[in-house]
Order: structure tokens, then sequence, then C-alpha cells
């Protein structure tokens, strides 16, 4: 599926099986990279986060505090009208925390990202789609290419679901595109001064 | 709650993958466990050892030796 992208560069971010073992050595030895990363395209600014290492018992995803500096100084030059996009495997809010569905630190995160007038945040994980807007920062959860999940607190625990008839498996199943859409219309209030 | 010198075993019954790690670091880790691999570590001194899943953080607990 990832082939068949059109698209000249493609940027990874690992989910917390990719990191098994080995604190994620092999992953970005593979697909290059060494941790988060942002760059800019086209104006926008996107900053991918690694919130699936160093996980403490009875918590949830973990950006730490060398990842917290880090964001702080890579956003502190960008004027606030920048739109920002950000990625990361697990949830960036409390989407269901004793599932694990969530980030223990993300909060710190989000103080950085505040004053930004667009800010959009893409994360996987939980195999579903999940939204919430809160400010201006929107977030979003995906489907996945592999099993489906249930929704937050549905049965005992998170996993894989079983009772999904194989002809409905591909309903639950997917992956997403988003598109930048410039707007067409001016907008609705203009002044011009009379001569 | 088990008595001084006993293994344990755990076995991964899930279709997920899990670990066992010590809280702290005072027992060996395990490997990465797939469907129905096991782990097994022996307990050779008194003490509360709580574990957790390296993966699923959600998911601990406590393994109390007397």
């Amino acid at each position: 599926m990832l082939k068949e992208a059109k698209t000249g560069r493609v940027f990874y971010v690992p989910g917390e099986h990719d990191v098994i073992g080995d604190d994620s050595k092999a992953f970005f030895a593979r697909f290059g990279g060494g941790g988060w990363h942002s760059f800019d395209h086209r104006g926008v600014h996107f900053v991918a986060l690694v919130n699936v290492l160093h996980l403490q018992a009875g918590g949830l995803g973990f950006l730490g505090a060398e990842q917290l500096a880090w964001l702080k100084q890579d956003l502190a030059g960008l004027s606030a009208s920048t739109p920002v996009v950000v990625f990361a495997h697990m949830p960036m809010w409390s989407l269901y925390p004793s599932w694990g569905w969530g980030t223990q630190d993300s909060a710190e995160a989000l103080t950085y990202l505040a004053r930004f007038g667009s800010v959009t945040v893409l994360n996987g994980h939980i195999h579903q789609i999940q939204q919430k807007v809160e400010g201006t920062v929107t977030f979003y959860t995906a489907r996945s290419t592999a099993y489906p999940q249930p929704a937050p607190g549905v049965g005992p625990a998170p996993g894989p679901l079983q009772d999904v008839p194989a002809g409905k498996l591909l309903g639950y199943l997917g992956i997403r595109d988003v598109r930048h859409l410039r707007g067409s219309h001016a907008i609705a209030v203009t002044d011009r001064a009379l001569g | 709650m088990i008595p001084i010198g006993a293994k344990v075993t755990w076995t991964n019954h899930d279709e997920e993958t899990h670990l066992v790690v010590s809280t702290g670091g005072r027992f060996p880790s395990s490997q990465a466990l797939d469907t129905n691999d096991t782990y097994s570590t022996v307990f050779a001194k008194p003490g509360a050892y709580a574990y957790f899943c390296a993966i699923h953080p959600q998911m601990v607990g406590t393994i109390v030796v007397q």
C-alpha cells in the first residue's frame, strides 16, 4: 500500500509494536530518521512525535522531557498564523486512559501549541475513527490496515475484535487521505477607501 | 502470593504480543511474548514485585514473595 502512494517522500512515526525489544533501533535503521522531527511544506509546519518509548507502569503514551524541550524550541520561532500538523502514534488526548489510550504528558505539549490558529493532530493506535475539537486544536484518530479494535470501554479490554464476520472486515479497516483545499471565496467583510 | 524460591511462569493467552517488565528493574524482563509463548523466573528473595507490560503499560500486576 505504501509502495502505491504517489509521493516523493514518506515520513514515519513508530507505533508501540515497532519498538519492542530494541527501543526502536531496528525501526529507525529501516525507515530512516532518528526519532521525532519536523519539516515545512507549503507554509505548513509538520511535527512528528514519538510517544511509544519508555512507557511507565500504569501509564499511557509518553513523550518525555527531552522531546518536550525539543518541541518547545521547534515551535518557538513560528508565527501563530502558521498551520501546524502534528502526528504521533498514540492519541494525544485522554481518549480512554484506563485502556492506555492517551499520552500522559501530552497536556504539556499542547500548551506549546495553544497559541497557533490552526493545529491538526493525527493519531493511530486505536484502529478506529474518533475525533475531538478543543479550541483551535482538532484531534483525529484513523482506522488501521490490520485489525479492528472495540469502541472505547465496550468490552473488558482493548485488543483485536474477534467476532467480526469475514465479509464485513474490510468495512472496519481503512486508510486516510488528507487534502488541503484552499477556499475560493473572498472573505465576507471588505474595506475600501473612498479615494 | 508465592513462597521464597518459587518459579513463576507467565503464558500469553492473548492475540496480542505482551511483555513482562519489572517496575524498577528488580527481576529480569521477558522478551516479547507472542500468543502461547511463556516466560519464567525464580523469586529468591521475599518482597512485593510489581510488573507491567511495556507495550500496554496499563496492564500491571504484583508478585508477593514470602
